[in-house]
């Protein structure tokens, strides 16, 4: 019986003490990186493939990488990045995305994405879009982005071309 | 003039676009010096109702290929291009104005969602697929490719496609392309200058 007592109780605590950490870890992580103004062209019901666009603000000294991202309003999401090549639009999907200290990374329209497949229902206008971001450092950024209709000044002015994702 | 092409940089100058400085609004297209008539394809519209090489005859037209998995640079296309038209509208008479058309070169993935992908950028935008010969043939005739990708793990592949739009003259001759980035204000200026060219057909008739 001692033995069975130790296993139960022994997980117990250092699923306590682990919580702790995560939560802490969070916190820090959320300070210092930031995903902004997070938003996803509104698309007919019929279109299961979306994308999601955001700015992520590194504020710390610290480079950072995000190595995936997930959303519980979607059955699958990918990290992308379109880009020209030959005169071919080529869209490829990454499994790293560096965020380097004191810079922010623009996930925008002809550039990097968040591929969002198969929602889980139909989203209108204003809707939120759950949205997780997976850190190499364990830690991930949590954000909502709202669902709105592209219009001049949201996109098609900030465009950058000509692949400066490499 | 043989089949030579000339480059055409309206607006700024062409040089700052590839150094990467932040230039002003530009066009980066090329005017065929011979408009090149499209070869004879047979395509679907997104109403079922056939679509061939003829359909592009009587009005100006731009083309652009893509495909409705494409969340992110083909929908942005059509955004913009929805706005170059609406510029256009200030420049032109409204039967010079052209039509959108997407050639949807993935046709088991888009059939189905082909109208309802294409519209919601303006009604009067037009989706196009069909047999993959024939989009083959289409693609050829406006000088564009598209290559579907290896399928990763999950079956899933994408399609690399060309980027620039196809501009059709209203005789159904390929008259020029243009690249991206399709900034809409300039690039409904080159249009207007393009479609006013004496050369050109409907300008002539305007006469």
């Amino acid at each position: 019986m001692k033995g069975v007592l130790r296993v139960m109780f022994r997980p117990a605590a250092l699923r306590i003490a682990a919580l702790v950490a995560v939560l802490c870890t969070t916190v820090l992580a959320a300070e210092r990186l930031t995903a902004e103004n997070a938003w996803v062209p509104w698309a007919p019901p019929a279109i299961k493939v979306h994308a999601a666009y955001l700015t992520i603000v590194n504020r710390s000294n610290v480079d950072h990488v995000i190595l995936g991202a997930e959303s519980p309003d979607y059955e699958r999401v990918e990290l992308h990045g379109s880009s020209i090549r030959d005169g071919l639009n080529v869209m490829r999907s990454l499994d790293r995305i560096a965020v380097p200290a004191n810079k922010q990374v623009a996930f925008e329209p002809g550039g990097l994405h968040v591929m969002l497949i198969n929602p889980k229902r139909t989203y209108g206008v204003d809707d939120r879009i759950r949205l997780v971001l997976r850190l190499g450092s364990g830690d991930q950024i949590e954000t909502s982005a709202v669902v709105r209709r592209r219009a001049p000044g949201n996109d098609v002015q900030h465009h950058r071309h000509h692949g400066s994702h490499q | 003039m043989s089949g030579r092409r000339r480059v055409l940089v309206a607006a700024a100058a062409g040089a700052a676009i590839w150094s990467g400085v932040v230039a002003a609004p530009r066009v980066n297209a090329v005017i065929l010096d011979n408009p090149s008539p499209l070869q004879a394809f047979v395509l679907e519209d997104h109403n079922g109702r056939r679509f061939t090489a003829d359909a592009f005859k009587g009005r100006w037209s731009l083309v652009l290929a893509g495909f409705t998995n494409c969340p992110d640079v083909c929908p942005f296309t059509l955004a913009n291009l929805e706005q170059v038209v609406s510029e256009l509208g200030l420049l032109v008479r409204p039967d010079r104005l052209p039509v959108v058309i997407f050639l949807g070169v993935d046709p088991d993935r888009d059939r189905a969602i082909l109208k309802d992908y294409v519209v919601q950028f303006h009604p009067d935008f037009l989706g196009v697929t069909g047999a993959a010969d024939q989009i083959e043939l289409a693609l050829k005739s406006l000088e564009a490719v598209a290559k579907r990708t290896e399928p990763d793990a999950r079956g899933g592949y994408q399609i690399m496609h060309s980027a620039a739009v196809a501009v059709v003259d209203p005789e159904g001759r390929l008259a020029a392309k243009i690249n991206p980035p399709f900034d809409p204000a300039p690039t409904a200026h080159f249009l207007a200058d393009l479609f006013r060219r004496p050369d050109n057909p409907i300008s002539e008739k305007a006469r």
